[in-house]
């Protein structure tokens, strides 16, 4: 057996990125995962940024799976989806909810044929309640479970995560509910359905929530921690900044012999972690005056590393690709995999995309290729014994 | 029924958010887990604010559902009782800073010569390899590193760090994935081994810019918008609350078109309606003007079906009758040692099962479990009490 999930037979009938993200992750460890496309292919394959007529996105999101094209508006091959349901372990889907149960294909009918059939559903608002049925995507379920509200300037609006980070947290949601259920079904042979939702994992993230009770209410703050000083994000020059995390007086001593003041050392405005806080808008703009004497921020950081200061830069996209460290094979966060036949045959055999989301010393997962639309439909027909 | 992780037996050495919360999950879905803490002081997260009767709320939710014992970790004594744990344990969890373990004679190397198939899982902040593996692990350094801060805020603003610690509770959600899946494979093949997971790491998997890099492109933030939908982002109400409001397909334009009172502007395709976004945006917060709240305007954005939500706040959060119906927020007790309040309104498990639900429990007093478990490796209660009393002074 030489990957974690060998074996596992995954039907893949997702079309947004929380659902393939949870399937791919599958197949990063080993599982044979199998999308299934509407004639017009996953919508997946037409979201930008794209490569030479090649969606990126369907690049990392429906890496290492196989694809089968199925019209599911057909009865036929509605029938033929409920056979390959038949021989699966898990199905991921991310339909309205109904949707597949009115073809008589939802968890109920599919399991009384395959009862240890885990069947695994991603949607914004989950399978029940009073949002069943509305329609609903990452950034309205950033705005409904909070996340939102406490994001932001002090003085400004909510602000969205750039990234879809309740999509992107739902498919690791998503993935190990099915692995822990796999992991059940080894000793009773059973599976079950599993209702993840974004909104509901947004809120599970979201430890404010807890507050309410006692009595607080969170909301924005901005980059500096109301409680702590100095501990946030600080202004340089050219758009850089930087974080500076310093909780306690030796590393305030520091910091203070790093900017030229030893003297705040003991000022009674900054001397200790209460009253640098009750200060705090001062102890930036000290902060703020240094960093701007810097053409490269780095530099100002080389000094707070060496005063043992917790700093880092703030990483655009650009310092993140270029960080040696990522991409350093030892560490091997960031890799080259395999782009799909059609980039393969113009010579663009690889692009820069991530590695599995955590590293195992024995049994490493891996990056496949996406597929092209319907590739496995002959191998998979055959497999089922039908004929065109 | 069993419950899914029935019979996995798990020793924690965790601290702070991102560790505990891995565990923590495995104590949701039915693991047993034993979490070793520091004599006298415990897990720092009993000391984060907000505070209850001395007890950081952190510490309920992180450690809910765990068996609390008090080890001094650098005394023989301690060690020797680690070491008989170890044997009776499938998984161990740790995440004190790299080279921590090691020192305690408790790194992976350890544990595996007395027990070879452990799985044994270090949460960092930065991994364990390479340069940045030693700093003093913030989950704000992590946010900045990944390039997760650099995309959230204006696009003419500063980078925003996320209002949640986003790197440490997320950490703790990819953690528990792979702990399952070392877990399963275990459970097939009777193999175990170490697993590296860390905040940066896992923000750095869910950073997608990476796709726009391939060609080129160096993508940052841009406010709420959506970068090729519109109108689609958040729009101010009349009363000072916001809104979400998003239009993807034009068959939604036509319904947004036709409430705004402006039927002539239906037939806008959307690369037209990208161009007018912010005319638009104007139209639609003078529409949102006409009525006296933001709900009175989600209403009728509901009923002429335009997907739409409020920007709830923590306190419409816990009362959103989806979140009260589908019990996503749960009662649980406080441990005993606890008065102001006997139990809590809090999150419950992250997903539905339909045969063997999770569920948040209890968090443990510190050491409530130290007779019930040392007992069992043979300890009696006047040597695990001259012991605390060792380590307690």
């Amino acid at each position: 057996m030489k990957q974690m999930l060998s074996d596992i037979k995954v039907l893949d009938l997702t079309t947004t990125v929380a659902g393939a993200g949870a399937a791919a992750m599958l197949a990063d460890y080993g599982a044979l995962v199998i999308k299934v496309e509407g004639p017009d292919g996953d919508p997946l394959r037409k979201m930008p940024p794209f490569m030479e007529g090649e969606s990126l996105v369907h690049c990392w999101f429906n890496r290492g799976k196989q694809s089968v094209v199925l019209d599911l508006e057909t009865e036929r091959d509605a029938a033929v989806l409920g056979q390959m349901m038949n021989g699966a372990d898990v199905v991921v889907e991310d339909f309205r909810p109904g949707y597949l149960a009115q073809k008589g294909l939802g968890y109920d009918a599919v399991s009384a044929a395959n009862p240890g059939l885990i069947y695994c559903s991603v949607t914004p608002f989950g399978q029940t309640g009073p949002y069943r049925d509305k329609e609903g995507n990452d950034l309205m379920a950033q705005a409904l479970s909070g996340v939102m509200e406490i994001t932001g300037e002090m003085d400004g609006p909510p602000e969205k995560h750039g990234t879809p980070v309740g999509d992107y947290a739902a498919s690791q949601s998503a993935y190990s509910a099915i692995v822990a259920a796999l992991c059940l079904r080894l000793k009773t042979g059973e599976g079950q359905a599993i209702d993840v939702s974004t909104m509901r994992n947004l809120i599970w993230l979201n430890s404010a929530v807890d507050r309410i009770n006692v009595n607080v209410y969170t909301t924005r703050e901005g980059n500096h921690h109301p409680a702590l000083s100095p501990f946030g994000l600080f202004y340089g020059n050219n758009g850089q900044s930087v974080i500076i995390c310093g909780l306690n007086a030796k590393i305030w001593s520091s910091l203070c012999h790093i900017i030229g003041h030893p003297e705040y050392i003991d000022d009674p405005r900054y001397s200790t972690v209460s009253q640098r806080t009750a200060n705090r808008f001062e102890v930036v703009e000290m902060l703020e005056t240094w960093l701007k004497t810097f053409d490269n921020i780095q530099d100002a950081i080389k000094l707070l590393e060496e005063g043992n200061v917790p700093s880092c830069q703030v990483y655009g996209a650009r310092e993140v690709f270029s960080d040696p460290h990522y991409t350093d094979p030892q560490v091997g966060w960031l890799v080259q995999a395999p782009t799909p036949t059609s980039l393969q045959a113009k010579g663009k055999a690889t692009y820069l995309t991530h590695s599995t989301n955590a590293k195992f010393s024995k049994t490493p997962g891996k990056i496949g290729r996406a597929p092209d639309l319907g590739e496995h439909d002959s191998a998979v027909t055959a497999q089922l014994g039908l004929r065109e | 029924m069993q419950d899914l992780l029935s019979g996995l037996r798990v020793l924690d050495f965790t601290t702070n958010v991102a560790g505990p919360v891995a565990t923590a999950m495995l104590a949701d879905y039915g693991a047993s887990v034993i979490k070793v803490e520091r004599p006298v002081r415990g897990d720092d997260n009993r000391s984060f604010p907000p505070m209850m009767d001395g007890q950081g709320f952190i510490h309920f939710w992180c450690n809910r559902g765990k068996q609390s014992i008090t080890i001094d970790l650098g005394d023989p004594d301690g060690k020797r009782i680690v070491e008989q744990l170890v044997r009776e344990c499938d998984i161990v969890v740790e995440s004190y800073r790299p080279g921590i373990m090691k020192k305690f004679g408790m790194d992976y190397e350890s544990f595996a010569a007395i027990k070879p198939d452990i799985i044994y899982c270090s949460v960092s902040a930065y991994g364990l390899v390479g340069p940045y593996s030693k700093r003093p692990g913030y989950d704000l350094i992590a946010q900045a590193m990944s390039g997760q801060m650099d995309l959230n805020g204006e696009a003419d603003g500063a980078p925003m760090k996320s209002g949640m610690t986003l790197g440490d509770y997320w950490a703790g959600l990819n953690a528990y994935s792979a702990l399952v899946t070392a877990w399963f494979h275990h459970m097939r093949t009777g193999e175990g081994q170490m697993i590296d997971a860390s905040l940066l790491q896992n923000l750095l998997f869910n950073n997608d810019t990476v796709l726009d890099y391939n060609i080129g492109r160096y993508k940052t933030r841009s406010g709420n918008d959506h970068p090729y939908h519109a109108p689609y982002g958040q729009f101010r109400g009349p009363d000072g609350r916001y809104l979400i409001i998003c239009v993807d397909r034009d068959e939604v334009w036509v319904r947004m078109a036709r409430l705004l009172g402006h039927e002539e502007l239906a037939g806008l395709t959307e690369q037209e309606r990208i161009e007018h976004r912010l005319v638009h945006q104007k139209m639609i917060e003078e529409w949102l003007g006409g009525f006296e709240t933001t709900d009175q305007a989600l209403k009728a954005l509901e009923e002429a079906a335009v997907p739409s939500c409020k920007v709830s706040n923590m306190k419409e959060v816990s009362t959103d009758p989806h979140v009260l119906e589908n019990e996503w927020l749960t009662r649980v007790d406080l441990p005993e040692d606890i008065t102001t309040l006997r139990s809590w309104l809090t999150r419950n498990v992250n997903v539905t099962f339909s045969k063997t639900p999770g569920v948040s429990k209890p968090s443990p007093a510190l050491g409530n479990c130290n007779y019930s478990v040392l007992e069992r490796l043979g300890m009696t209660k006047d040597e695990i009490d001259q012991l605390q009393k060792k380590w307690n002074p």
